[in-house]
């Protein structure tokens, strides 16, 4: 099997992960996510609200691997639930054995 | 140098925001940019320096405008970035130290018309064949 080939050099944004995927993440961790539609240049406006931080960021898609972490920082969501949600989705569903 | 936030707003709703002597770093990772403020936590990403820094005013902006909207106040904005953020800025030769940024925002206006700030100047870590913005 052939693995496909890597970004360039100069783009290859290490961690980077659909927008979507991401704002579904937060809201999964009850953050309140509204969107606007995409700017000139693609990036979507979101404005991420939860209980103690409020803020309106400019997101590309995807969404680079510093953005992802910064989220996960100021929102207080475990970083791996970004990368791994549907991973611990399919496990939670998978019947366990006994 | 101490970034100072002043707010003040007036019975009709209007509101003056300024913020100066913000400083904001620079990281450059694997093409991605990142600007994260120091005296407030707010951070902005781009594809290029440049890029960084308008999606860095222009949210701040905008973030601005939503404390407004919701607290009537930005009291709840203006907390520093962790240490783990801000701390390489100890290593004085790592940085170059620059500031300052000032808007008005009013009830019923847009804020991007607000803006620019007129008065950032960004750090970028220093490193190896990397110029330091300004």
């Amino acid at each position: 099997m052939r693995l496909p080939p890597k970004d360039p050099k100069e783009r290859d944004l290490e961690g980077r992960l659909p927008l979507a995927d991401v704002l579904e993440v937060m809201r999964r961790h009850h953050v309140s996510v509204e969107t606007e539609d995409p700017t000139l240049d693609g990036r979507v406006c979101c404005t991420l609200v939860d209980d103690t931080v409020a803020e309106v960021v400019f997101l590309p898609d995807p969404v680079g691997g510093l953005m992802v972490s910064t989220l996960a920082r100021k929102f207080a969501i475990p970083l791996v639930e970004f990368y791994y949600f549907r991973q611990l989705d399919a496990e939670a569903r998978q019947t366990p054995l006994h | 140098m101490n970034a100072v936030a002043l707010h003040a707003s007036n019975q009709d709703g209007g509101h003056l925001v300024a913020l100066g002597d913000l400083r904001v770093l620079i990281f450059e990772k694997d093409g991605e940019w990142l600007a994260q403020g120091v005296e407030i936590d707010y951070a902005a990403s781009g594809s290029s320096l440049e890029d960084a820094q308008r999606y860095f005013e222009l949210g701040l902006a905008r973030t601005v405008h939503l404390h407004l909207s919701q607290h009537a106040t930005i009291d709840r904005l203006l907390h520093f970035a962790p240490e783990s953020v801000w701390k390489p800025l100890k290593a004085r030769h790592a940085f170059n130290l620059g500031i300052v940024t000032a808007h008005d925002l009013g009830d019923g206006l847009d804020a991007l018309q607000q803006l620019p700030f007129e008065r950032i100047v960004y750090l970028q870590e220093r490193h190896q064949g990397h110029a330091a913005a300004a």
